[in-house]
């Protein structure tokens, strides 16, 4: 990697090479011959992408259903790994892909917030220093130590919301833009996403042009496994929706 | 996947184990209390329906067979939750990046914490019942050594079992059959002794009979294990560990393809 680290604006956070990803289609099989002896399909998600995403950098990913964008996403944040490329990613990332993935209904607010701080990389301690403001972001203090299957989907939400955005990721990365609870909430967030995006290296799928456009600079069509065009966004956005009109 | 640091893994393996400890008592009144009135409740019914079944002509009967059946409890228990754990945490490893080691290992260690409780009840009953053979000094070390090969051994097949799952759910079911048949051919409700000379070689190849064996000798005070193949058992749940991390790794890589 590059050795001079004083250049901080120059330093790549994501770098992805020769990326591809193959999956196994699953039919059903009627027959435990066919299971065994039946060709498999193949399905290429992603073919050969190479892409690198520099520190502070706010990239956009629009395309059609399928294209490819979330395995995308899923390869960056680790959850899956490519069939061939390598990934190297440098900080700790959070993806703000599902917010309430990590939550246990039997335990307290408290106990949770434990735990999702942990699952997005925060420490046991720096998850200590962070838990009242946790709290306090989300506004759910009555409720925090009460089992979180007694929690409404709003309040799951905002305290899910609250850890992702408390644990100080270098690179986000986003599928959609949330949007959690009510207006109030839902401002204050929008408020707090926007701050966070102008200190963070983002990664961001969003089928919104208009948000997209506001908030990333740089945006990637995806089409069919394959990087389409890669420009600004305002120019990758009017392309985009010519070639629908078509 | 990318590599977490030591600190990580060991702090969410710890609050995972937490979470799996207190989410099984979390609405129960009796709460924590369940967690020895149950080893209790156990083995009071037990001993009383296995004394009058078999006894195999063993002094403290009673004793030898809770030196055997927690420990088979906690095998049987952590093996039977822990082989389709992955396949029910699949909303989790879709969505957030972690060491996927922490979910079965995080079951075998909450079973081991159980097993611990009821096995500090037992070290209480034998100490009141004045039988003093476990705090022997070779006793116990023989005690306390075949407790952790038996975390280890558990830990290994749940790490395959778990792994494999995933891939072929089939696993679970034989799983399932494998431990009912495990069970019978382990020294755990009878003692190894009353096996004929000549079979006793093929329930060596068994890695579970010489914790067993060690356990009830350390428990009740009698019968014998071979140490040098018992040594020999030990490395080789070892390099079964071994194993089983470096299939889980490779697997694990692949595990949200396939949920």
């Amino acid at each position: 990697m590059n050795s001079n680290k004083k250049s901080n604006k120059s330093e790549i956070a994501v770098r992805l090479t020769n990326i591809s990803k193959k999956y196994i289609l699953h039919h059903q099989k009627p027959t435990l011959v066919e299971t065994f002896f039946k060709k498999k399909e193949e399905f290429w998600a992603l073919k050969d992408i190479s892409l690198q995403v520099k520190k502070g950098e706010r990239l956009g990913i629009i395309g059609p259903n399928g294209a490819g964008k979330s395995t995308l996403l899923k390869i960056i944040s680790g959850i899956t790994t490519p069939t061939t490329g390598t990934v190297k990613t440098k900080g700790r990332i959070a993806s703000l892909i599902e917010l309430t993935a990590g939550f246990h209904p039997d335990l307290t607010g408290e106990e949770n917030i434990s735990i999702n701080g942990l699952l997005l990389g925060m420490s046991q301690a720096e998850i200590k220093d962070k838990f009242k403001a946790i709290i306090d972001f989300s506004g759910l203090h009555r409720f925090i130590d009460a089992p979180f299957y007694t929690y409404s989907g709003g309040m799951m939400l905002r305290l899910g919301f609250s850890i992702a955005i408390h644990a100080d990721p270098d690179i986000l990365i986003v599928d959609e833009v949330l949007s959690a609870g009510d207006r109030l909430f839902q401002e204050k967030c929008q408020k707090r996403v926007k701050e966070l995006f102008a200190e963070k290296t983002v990664v961001s799928v969003s089928h919104n042009e208009k948000l997209l456009k506001e908030l990333c600079p740089k945006c990637l069509w995806f089409h069919k496994g394959k990087i389409k065009l890669l420009d600004k966004t305002e120019k990758v956005i009017k392309a985009y929706i010519r070639f629908f009109e078509r | 996947m990318k590599k977490a640091t030591a600190r990580q893994f060991f702090e969410l393996l710890f609050a995972f184990t937490q979470k799996e400890i207190k989410s099984r008592y979390k609405n129960a009144v009796l709460g924590f209390l369940w967690m020895f009135l149950n080893p209790i409740i156990q083995m009071l019914v037990m001993g009383f329906v296995f004394s009058l079944i078999f006894r195999f002509g063993i002094k403290d009967y009673y004793l030898f067979l809770f030196a055997g059946l927690l420990p088979w409890n906690f095998f049987a228990l952590s093996l039977n939750k822990a082989t389709p754990s992955i396949v029910y945490e699949r909303s989790l490893i879709q969505k957030s990046s972690f060491p996927r080691e922490i979910i079965p290992l995080s079951i075998v260690l909450s079973n081991f914490f159980h097993l611990f409780a009821s096995l500090f009840l037992l070290l209480i009953f034998l100490a009141v019942t004045s039988k003093w053979q476990i705090f022997i000094p070779l006793n116990f070390l023989l005690f306390i050594a075949s407790l952790f090969f038996l975390l280890i051994f558990t830990a290994a097949i749940s790490l395959i079992t778990s792994s494999l799952n995933v891939f072929w759910r089939d696993i679970a079911f034989f799983t399932q059959a494998l431990i009912l048949i495990w069970f019978y051919v382990t020294p755990a409700l009878y003692p190894l002794s009353i096996i004929p000379q000549r079979l006793q070689a093929v329930f060596y190849l068994n890695p579970l009979s010489g914790i067993f064996t060690s356990l009830q000798k350390a428990v009740v005070g009698h019968g014998s294990f071979p140490y040098s193949i018992l040594a020999g058992q030990f490395l080789l749940i070892i390099f079964i560990f071994i194993f089983s991390v470096i299939l889980f790794r490779n697997r694990s890589k692949y595990f949200s393809d396939w949920l």
